[in-house]
């Protein structure tokens, strides 16, 4: 096996500053005992790459690249990786594919190798003097065939590593003539090509990395390095090279606004041009038209001036459309139009306005389900909505690597916006704890989770497992270790254990990460005396949220801001307004006639309803209803 | 098998020019752009890689000579089996081939740009040397970075010649 180092960079907690490639080539890769490889230096020079590791010696001496495009990591794909005179060099396909191994699946937080270059040409044999003279120290005189085609070494490493890493991107380096060889490369997956000569390498790294490489976001838009989400991020950025529309799949809270901010970002001069978001589930159907399309002056009661729909306001741009899957259907007709004619009727107009932009929008709903059988969404609409490709958002459970970067993230952002907040580090049995749950509600759940954290508990320079409400069982740290997300089993059997259960279920309570489960069936008294004690905390943040009008001097009922104030969610929409209303009254199915015996209770379950008859919280009967 | 003429321009073009020289005098001229700072091996390229262009550039032009005598399927006629044929074939056929070769790849017409390919790139190594002359002594980036053009200049010329020999054909193409 080859001599490789056994420390590879590591990230602990930290974005990575620059994309890392590893660089399989034999000339580069190669060691030499006097400590420098100047083909390397000249590599790094050229491309300017930032050597980091590789073989544990630096090989790049005293150099510094000013602007580096990426950081490297080398590796001969032989061994012996230094050899002299009198040795003799073999291809090393194992060594070669357990560097691999070690870059993309690296211990910890850090972030995968971004792309392997892989050169073609590998020279075997004994090293010679004339062979040095030829190709370099350390350089063997090459078998015959070395340097045919059909035996490239570094078609057999791409193969294997096809084979292997399916996901790993490979570009081939080399500079063996392209045309030779296009074939193989791309039917073993390679992603492209970078001739060594070429003066224009740094600006081909720089393209090839932002089309085809693993690269977390520098910028801090979107938090993680797992191989799940920068999968998404290049997704991203290879959608945002076209105008072409695109649809944001993914969980609630899994953060598909942010991920829209990041296509637009990456967007070739996306500062000149609007990003315009429109949260759709915030918006009555009413409303919806005028708001996309806008209206003209007297177009409906209330509407007392000309308004500029948002798809003008985001000509030349991108619009951001939330939970599409609501969309009224009449709505759909006048974006299909706003898609395919590049123009808009304003409600009340009658005459059409210019818009060129870019659609991008998301959902967490089975859109293709809806679109298929026509109920609820139109199908040619949908095709339109996905003609630039579909992201996938994973969950956090599926990216769960990425936790302790997002808590490091979210704790100093706590503290930062919690009045005088200390400075704290993350106890290590705390991070077995988060690493352990199972974070139904994402990202956006982890978040509410650490800012009550801090806000609760501002005095102390440790972030301790006691500080975490969560609505299940601790994991050991054995089983957060395994990244074992066990869900809490809750037929507790002795009557001390069931008293735990339920101090833990009310201890933990937290209105958005509610789970009643813990209470199930045991209880029943205890259980509706919870239900009416959410109510009653319903009905107080609604009540504080009123706002008087002369025709209701005791106020509107105004579902969305009082929800918003009773979870601290900052994204909360009136449509997830809706959904936890019904949810969290319907807590305890015996206790809701109860409860909405008052009157303002049963007003405010009669407006979460009509605003979201079907959705997360309504009964199959209801669904069946509004069908 | 790959003929020797193969293995000579793999030689040149692939283990010399591209992989040492081109490769060694991008990153010099990205030195003289300062985006790299290397203080102790700056001059390397100018040195130790650059007075070898000379050599180097004989060395193709007698590759591109040597291409239509050890390239031609011609030499076909000295292998099994064609060199059976009786010696009146040999006579015409050998000569008929290699005319037809020659006009089906166009090889005169390679090796012409391909030799004025290096002909272009020995003028621009001509106004290197002769800046290194002019340069105010000792060498260094800052006394270089003038003549960062002409540094430039010669890459791109190189790489010309590095397409040039490229687009030979990688095997006896029989017609």
């Amino acid at each position: 096996m080859m001599r490789h180092n056994d420390n590879p960079p590591v990230y602990t907690g930290q974005i990575p500053p620059l994309p890392l490639v590893l660089v399989i080539d034999d000339l580069f890769g190669r060691t030499l005992p006097d400590g420098e490889n100047p083909e390397r230096r000249d590599l790094c020079g050229q491309f300017l790459l930032e050597e980091v590791a590789g073989d544990g010696q630096g090989q790049t001496g005293t150099q510094r690249i000013k602007r580096p495009e990426a950081q490297a990591v080398f590796c001969r794909g032989q061994t012996p990786a230094m050899a002299a005179i009198g040795d003799r060099v073999d291809n090393d396909l194992a060594g070669t594919l357990a560097v691999v191994r070690q870059h993309w699946h690296p211990v910890g937080d850090a972030a995968p190798v971004s792309m392997v270059l892989l050169d073609l040409c590998f020279y075997t044999g004994v090293v010679t003097a004339a062979s040095e003279a030829k190709r370099g120290k350390g350089m063997p005189e090459g078998r015959e065939g070395d340097d045919q085609t059909k035996n490239y070494f570094g078609l057999r490493v791409l193969e294997a590593l096809h084979n292997h890493f399916p996901d790993l991107p490979v570009v081939i380096l080399s500079s063996m003539p392209r045309a030779g060889v296009s074939q193989q490369f791309s039917r073993l997956g390679a992603l492209g090509f970078l001739p060594r000569g070429d003066a224009n390498s740094p600006a081909l790294l720089r393209d090839y990395l932002g089309r085809h490489g693993l690269i977390p976001d520098a910028s801090g838009t979107v938090i993680g390095n797992s191989k799940a989400l920068l999968l998404a991020l290049r997704a991203a950025r290879r959608a945002a090279a076209s105008r072409k529309n695109v649809l944001i799949r993914g969980e609630t809270g899994t953060g598909k606004e942010l991920l829209a901010q990041y296509l637009h970002d990456q967007t070739p001069d996306a500062e000149s041009k609007p990003l315009i978001a429109v949260d759709s589930g915030a918006l009555s159907p009413s409303l919806y038209a005028s708001e996309l399309f806008g209206h003209r002056r007297g177009a409906f009661t209330g509407a007392t001036d000309d308004r500029t729909g948002r798809i003008v306001q985001a000509n030349g741009g991108d619009l951001f459309l939330d939970e599409i899957g609501n969309m009224p259907e009449d709505v759909q007709v006048g974006l299909l139009r706003a898609i395919e004619q590049k123009e808009v009727t304003p409600v009340g107009a009658t005459n059409s306005q210019k818009s060129d932009v870019r659609f991008i929008t998301a959902t967490n709903q089975d859109i293709e389900e809806k679109a298929s059988t026509g109920r609820g969404f139109r199908e040619d609409l949908y095709y339109r909505l996905r003609e630039g490709g579909v992201i996938y958002l994973p969950t956090l459970k599926e990216r769960k690597e990425d936790i302790p970067l997002l808590v490091a993230k979210f704790v100093r952002d706590a503290e930062t916006l919690t009045p005088g907040a200390m400075h704290r580090t993350i106890d290590p049995q705390a991070r077995d704890v988060l690493l352990g749950h199972d974070w139904p509600g994402n990202v956006r759940e982890l978040r509410n989770c650490i800012f009550k954290a801090v806000n609760d508990h501002p005095d102390v320079e440790y972030l301790s497992r006691v500080h975490l409400y969560l609505p299940t069982r601790d994991h050991s740290p054995s089983e957060a270790r395994d990244n074992l997300a066990v869900r809490p089993q809750v037929g507790a059997t002795s009557p001390v254990n069931q008293i735990e259960e339920l101090a833990r279920v009310l201890d933990g309570f937290d209105v958005e990460l509610l789970e009643p489960a813990g209470l199930s069936g045991k209880f029943p008294a205890i259980q509706a005396a919870y239900a009416r004690l959410v109510a009653r905390l319903v009905l107080a943040a609604v009540n504080v949220t009123r706002r008087p009008t002369l025709e209701h001097p005791e106020g509107d009922i105004l579902i969305h801001p009082a929800m918003k104030l009773l979870s601290g969610d900052k994204d909360m929409t009136a449509s997830k307004a809706a959904d936890m209303i019904k949810r969290l009254l319907k807590l305890y199915p015996d206790a809701m006639q109860s409860i909405l015996l008052d009157k303002t209770l049963a007003e405010i379950h009669r407006i979460a309803v009509r605003l979201r008859p079907v959705g997360r919280g309504a009964s199959s009967r209801d669904r069946r209803k509004a069908r | 098998m790959l003929p020797d003429w193969q293995h000579r321009r793999n030689g040149f073009n692939h283990d010399w020019l591209k992989n040492r020289f081109l490769t060694a005098m991008s990153s010099f001229v990205n030195i003289l752009d300062d985006l790299v700072e290397d203080p102790e091996t700056e001059l390397r390229f100018v040195r130790d890689l650059l007075p070898q262009w000379p050599g180097r550039a004989a060395e193709a032009a007698g590759l591109i000579a040597a291409f239509k005598t050890e390239m031609s399927p011609t030499i076909l006629f000295r292998q099994p089996p064609l060199y059976r044929c009786g010696p009146a074939t040999m006579e015409w056929l050998p000569g008929l081939v290699h005319l037809l070769w020659c006009q089906r790849l166009s090889v005169n017409r390679m090796c012409t740009d391909a030799c004025r390919a290096i002909a272009v790139a020995n003028d621009s190594y001509e106004h290197i040397a002769k800046a290194l002359v002019e340069c105010a002594s000792p060498v260094s980036v800052e006394t270089l970075r003038p003549y960062r053009d002409l540094f430039s200049e010669f890459r791109a010329a190189c790489e010309e010649v590095s397409l040039s020999i490229s687009s030979f054909p990688n095997r006896i193409e029989v017609v």
